[in-house]
């Protein structure tokens, strides 16, 4: 856990066993990913879901549903898991963060965010 | 498989580091032990060995590739913070970098990647609600 970057709770993330960052956003319902982070796994957005609109805090986003083998975080594996991906870079957005992960990923555990001693439990 | 692992003592009184080598070599998993030359605190010297070919630091990464996207691989950590590792790929943008690394990741373990210049701290990227 670092909240180096103010609000933003940065977390280690592996997606079919790269390392990648989230931001851990629990007003967010769906775990999203930068579709690049999705072309470095091999994805396309050819071979992704149909896009539909999402609003997000950047404004109204295109976005496309990828389901990903793996993606595994503070503890927890998600398998088959389904992400919501767009293009961070071509939306202007440039972050440390290569997504974020949302509430659908702590599905049926018990979520503990502890900001004075700086650590995450999370109990299935 | 093997794993490589550098460690950087704080300290260059052998009365202190032998002793803890010593422990590690005596260790079943530990296959040998190398002392490195550390040229400077930037670049850690690794051993001549594969599986650590081309490892380099954090810093020497960013001295050599600044403003870019790194793949890595080998990647170490501590934390979030990443400290070195090895050099697959660098381009200028995340995109093209995205493009050409799908190849390299599946014939490397502990890849990630990164910017080595300055990116904004405060990128808001929360997903509110899905409208349509």
């Amino acid at each position: 856990m670092d909240t180096e970057y103010a609000s933003v709770i940065t977390v280690e993330a592996l997606v079919e066993g790269h390392e990648i960052l989230l931001a851990l956003d629990t007003a967010a319902s769906q775990t999203v990913l930068d579709l690049n982070v999705l072309m470095i796994l091999g994805y396309s957005a050819s071979n992704l879901g149909k896009p539909f609109a999402i609003e997000t805090a950047n404004g109204m986003m295109p976005v496309q549903m990828a389901k990903v083998k793996s993606l595994s975080s503070l503890g927890i594996t998600r398998a088959e898991f389904d992400v919501l991906t767009y293009d961070f870079f071509e939306k202007g957005l440039v972050s440390d963060q290569d997504g974020l992960i949302g509430l659908d990923f702590f599905k049926n555990t018990i979520l503990t965010i502890d900001f004075q001693k700086q650590f995450i439990v999370v109990k299935q | 498989m093997s794993t490589t692992v550098a460690v950087r003592f704080n300290t260059d009184d052998p009365n202190k580091i032998e002793p803890l080598l010593d422990f590690v070599k005596s260790l079943d998993a530990v296959s040998s032990v190398e002392i490195a030359s550390q040229a400077s605190d930037e670049k850690v010297e690794m051993p001549n060995h594969a599986a650590t070919e081309g490892f380099q630091s954090i810093a020497e990464i960013k001295r050599l590739y600044p403003n870019e996207w790194v793949l890595l691989a080998q990647t170490q950590r501590d934390g979030i913070t990443i400290l070195g590792g090895i050099v697959l790929l660098h381009e200028p943008s995340k995109r093209g970098m995205a493009l050409k690394s799908y190849e390299l990741i599946k014939k490397h373990e502990h890849t990630s990647h990164f910017y080595t210049g300055e990116l904004p701290k405060h990128a808001t990227i929360g997903l509110m609600r899905r409208i349509k």
